[in-house]
């Protein structure tokens, strides 16, 4: 008993990387899985490999910077699955560049994904989580949210500002059952590893090698055992943890 | 399902607070208390020799009985809240030996061990500083205990041992146990050098 079993839980974002395998934890521990990606098909496609497996999942498409997907989305989970205990708001998007050359609208294109999408999310579920007294909300930060990037200021500011969202809302809710609680991985072997490679005008192996180098134990994380921890929090019913964000970056070093 | 077998040691200066942590750890792997003191309750317990030694001794016995350690628990030691003007001679380098040179002595004496290991996690588990008065010596034994996990946390990164603070509040031991529970799982390994603070009470912070 993983203590999610029969839990309803909508994970943004997961048609590939962290939130795929966040999605496949969550099937392997019992919950009942909301997939949600912008692509229908990769959503499907991580949807196929839970229940391949035994469990259950569905595909539930959408834009988290949308509120029409949003609430199309999660009614589409509600009617499905049931109402949401579990959220995880895993959706982001990265571009990297110089700060002067970003553009406005690129700018606010990464908040609207990154705060303002988990902002709409957790809006939505809250309801039905404070009136069933159970409820949780994680939101995956990065440790760039603390530290910062140079070449990456408004995933910064919107990660930064999770932490700071986060912070506020368990705040808020903790009374009425629900916990929310930030995790900030610091680097995981995913697709995204591509486009800082890019940035820094290396290859992908030596942009891997960089960042394990820059670990206290020496190597890069797997989008697994960032999950394993996402699950281990939500199956967390202390609430130990709620308001907090947890650095999970093989140490930093800076 | 563990696949990684080993038991769980808490050790400490003061034998209640070592046999209360290991009431707060996660069931199914053996649980060792390690102190000076007797246990009062704990059945898997090793008692610290009185020699310079000692720790040492001590983690080759809970080694040669039970197995090297998969987590070692550090437990805190208690300490007075006592205005700095009113600090008697010996508080304030008790405060630091029973909390700070006990860390050092298990971490020497443990660590070896856990470097064997394909994984293994040290948690310092110590007190949170709160404001208020008399609480100079708690706060400089806090934060001591919290840079020397970071510290540690470079020394040992390389031998695949994790190291983390936990820093609850003095009336609030209990808030350890989700934070050990997390951090004893196979899930933590890429969690390292970190300082959490757990509260048993969410909710509203004021």
């Amino acid at each position: 008993m993983s203590g999610l079993d029969g839990r309803v839980a909508l994970v943004t974002g997961a048609g590939q990387g962290i939130g795929a395998a966040i999605v496949r934890r969550l099937g392997a521990a019992g919950a009942l899985v909301a997939v949600n990606s912008r692509q229908a098909g990769k959503a499907r496609r991580t949807a196929e490999l839970v229940n391949a497996a035994g469990g259950k999942a569905v595909a539930v498409p959408g834009d988290v910077a949308s509120p029409a997907d949003v609430e199309s989305f999660i009614t589409k989970t509600e009617s499905l699955l049931g109402p949401v205990d579990v959220l995880v708001n895993n959706a982001a998007i990265l571009s990297m560049a110089p700060f002067g050359e970003f553009d406005t609208r690129e700018f606010d294109r990464i908040i609207n994904v990154n705060l303002t999408g988990p902002m709409l999310c957790a809006r939505r579920v809250l309801p039905a989580m404070r009136s069933a007294r159970w409820g949780h909300i994680i939101m995956v930060a990065s440790i760039w949210g603390i530290i910062g990037a140079r070449g990456a200021t408004p995933y910064s500011a919107s990660k930064g500002g999770l932490i700071g969202f986060t912070r506020a809302l368990a705040d808020e809710v903790g009374d009425d059952g629900v916990f929310v609680t930030a995790i900030a991985p610091g680097t995981v072997d995913t697709p995204q590893l591509a486009a800082d490679a890019a940035f820094a005008g290396i290859s992908l192996e030596e942009i891997k090698q960089r960042y394990a180098d820059d670990t206290l134990i020496k190597r890069i994380a797997t989008a697994d055992e960032i999950a394993g921890l996402i699950v281990w929090l939500a199956a967390d019913r202390t609430g130990a943890f709620s308001g907090q964000t947890l650095a999970v970056t093989g140490g930093r070093s800076e | 399902m563990e696949t990684d077998p080993g038991p769980a040691v808490v050790a400490g200066w003061e034998v209640g607070v070592v046999e209360e942590l290991a009431r707060l750890l996660p069931p199914g792997r053996p649980a060792v208390t390690v102190s000076h003191g007797p246990p009062a309750s704990h059945r898997a317990a090793v008692l610290v020799p009185g020699t310079a030694d000692g720790w040492a001794r001590a983690a080759a016995e809970v080694e040669r009985t039970w197995g090297i350690p998969r987590v070692v628990v550090i437990a805190p030691a208690p300490v007075a809240r006592i205005a700095l003007a009113g600090l008697a001679g010996p508080d304030w380098p008790l405060a630091l030996d029973r909390n700070l040179g006990t860390a050092t002595a298990v971490s020497r004496a443990f660590a070896p061990g856990l470097a064997r290991r394909p994984s293994a996690s040290i948690v310092l588990v110590t007190w949170r500083y709160a404001s208020g008065p008399g609480a100079a010596h708690l706060a400089a034994v806090a934060g001591a205990i919290q840079l020397f996990a970071l510290a540690l946390a470079a020394d040992l990164g390389d031998s695949g041992i994790t190291v983390n603070a936990v820093a609850v509040a003095e009336d609030d031991l209990a808030a350890a146990g989700p934070a050990v529970h997390l951090l004893s799982s196979p899930d933590a390994g890429y969690l390292t050098a970190e300082a959490l603070t757990p509260r048993s009470r969410p909710g509203r912070r004021r």
